[in-house]
């Protein structure tokens, strides 16, 4: 089992997640529309992963708040779509910008703390976040929610809601696009020391490295694309209120990050794409179950413990499969430029 | 414990630091990385770096290891060399490299690459590794603090410690060696300070 997935791995690094995501394209269409909404919410929790997974992952640290700029970035692109009448492209971007602005400017005062207030503080800047949604009705109309956003214009094209296709292909080129830049940067010099300031303070200022910036660069990029995500959320969902990204949110992302192992961002953009959707597919089944809306979080943490035992045996073997293989270095050559090549 | 200590390290001048148990040598050592605050003023080739945080300090050229090794589990040697090689220099040059892998081939000859990447780097005898002196000398430092790099293991590091220690000499840089086995100490440096009663007095 642990070789048969540390081998599953290794593929995943030469582009078997492309391959993967070029079959569930292709596979797409002949599905239900049921099963299409599950690949979008796939691949939604998939981009979520792996953003968060600068933070978590690389860095280390125990970021319980991604939900917060999941909603400033949908609030952003339903206020200037709907009030404004701004186009999709143009809200995405601006999501993303006003989300990375608000993470380094939340994250530069806090984020010099050690890592167990760390992650009260950012629940705090999201319950923040949230709050302020709540209460500045005249914006964002309040505890109602925001409804109304329009199907997006790309390229020419609308993406319609009916059937969710047009959003399996949206959400998953979205994803590839993001999946592309954290594996740019995991090779690239930030991203390194991102990792080496996840190996602990001491290691980090030992190395040279401005500890306090690359915490600040990793909150922000990890901001800037729950702010993307945030926007696809608002033109599928089409309706969303502040409850929807509450805590829960930032712990169904940050267990699968934790799960997957945080450092390799093919595996966590997997376990994404597979867990994404479970969660939803359990709220959903408990709900109609009478049992109750909020106990699928029950059935949800019993899947996550399940797993995660699993887990550990083999977390040590993947984690040396990993590594044996950076350590082959027969990827980058001596240039120093810094970049894999 | 450190009462007032003041000490001037030449350029190709390694310097070995001795003392009792507690006498604070280690951090002393802490107080010239920056990892403690100290009263007074560290200058290095001129340059007033008392205020700098530790990782200011490592890219101003004041490298150190510790006692007990510390290494990344999540990157291999390699990437470690690059992070700490930008960080000294931007770009490290072709020619940086070339020093180092020289530096590091002629004095730790014998490279392994272990089951994961925490036991990668320069094998001494019996298996054991050293990769902590390799990565500081990745980023090419001008003052190079080691504490306690015999490690309490027989002279066979030695020979290698004296190589590295040599390479440094020769590039201009400066040493501060910590260790408690004075005769070995003797041997690998040029003058010998020893702290006694938290100020130092040359030996």
């Amino acid at each position: 089992m642990a070789s048969a997935l540390g081998g599953l791995k290794i593929i995943l690094e030469r582009g078997g997640l492309l391959i993967l995501v070029s079959l569930l394209f292709f596979v797409a269409p002949s599905l239900t529309p049921r099963d299409q909404g599950l690949l979008v919410l796939g691949f939604l929790f998939a981009t979520m992963a792996i953003g968060l997974q600068l933070v978590v992952g690389f860095c280390r640290l125990f970021d319980l708040g991604f939900a917060g700029f999941v909603c400033l970035g949908a609030y952003t692109t339903g206020i200037t779509m709907v009030d404004w009448g701004w186009s999709f492209i143009s809200a995405i971007l601006l999501s993303a910008l006003v989300a990375f602005l608000f993470g380094v400017l939340l994250g530069l005062p806090t984020l010099r703390l050690e890592s167990d207030y760390f992650a009260i503080v950012t629940f705090g800047l999201a319950e923040l976040i949230v709050m302020v949604v709540r209460n500045w009705e005249a914006v964002t109309r309040g505890p109602y929610g925001f409804g109304g956003v329009p199907d997006p214009l790309v390229l020419g094209m609308t993406i319609s809601r009916y059937p969710p296709l047009d959003y399996v292909y949206l959400l998953g080129v979205v994803f590839l696009l993001i999946y592309t830049g954290v594996y740019y940067l995991r090779w690239s010099l930030l991203g390194r020391q991102m990792l080496v300031v996840g190996e602990g303070y001491a290691y980090a200022n030992l190395c040279g490295v401005d500890v306090v910036a690359i915490k600040v660069s990793a909150f922000g990029l990890s901001a800037a694309v729950g702010g993307i995500v945030g926007s696809m959320w608002a033109v599928y969902f089409k309706f969303f209120s502040y409850l929807d990204f509450s805590l829960i949110l930032s712990v169904q992302v940050l267990m699968i990050v934790v799960l997957a192992g945080g450092r390799d961002p093919s595996f966590v953009a997997l376990v994404g794409l597979l867990l994404g959707p479970v969660g939803e597919y359990l709220r959903r089944l408990v709900r109609t179950s009478g049992l109750g809306a909020g106990s699928w979080v029950i059935a949800f943490g019993i899947l996550l413990i399940a797993l995660s035992r699993g887990r550990f045996q083999y977390g040590r073997e993947s984690t040396d499969l990993r590594s044996r293989w950076i350590s082959g270095s027969f990827r980058w050559p001596k240039s120093a430029s810094g970049r894999k090549p | 414990m450190l009462r007032g200590a003041s000490l001037r390290v030449y350029q190709g001048e390694v310097v070995g630091l001795i003392g009792g148990n507690g006498s604070g040598k280690t951090t002393l050592l802490n107080a010239l990385s920056g990892f403690v605050e100290a009263e007074g003023s560290i200058h290095l080739d001129g340059v007033d770096v008392t205020g700098y945080k530790p990782w200011r300090r490592v890219r101003a050229g004041i490298c150190r290891t510790v006692q007990r090794q510390v290494f990344s589990t999540s990157l291999g040697l390699e990437e470690v060399q690059e992070v700490r090689a930008w960080c000294r220099r931007l770009p490290p040059s072709e020619e940086f490299w070339g020093r180092l892998q020289s530096t590091m081939r002629s004095c730790l000859p014998v490279r392994a690459r272990g089951r994961d990447s925490s036991t990668e780097g320069s094998v001494f005898k019996d298996g054991k590794v050293r990769r902590d002196l390799e990565e500081a000398f990745a980023a090419d430092p001008r003052a190079l603090l080691l504490d306690e790099p015999l490690a309490g293991e027989a002279g066979w590091v030695f020979e290698r410690l004296s190589d590295l220690l040599r390479a440094l000499r020769r590039d201009q840089a400066c040493g501060i060696v910590v260790e408690h086995r004075v005769g070995l100490l003797r041997r690998l440096v040029d003058r010998v300070w020893e702290l006694r009663n938290g100020v130092l007095v040359e030996s």
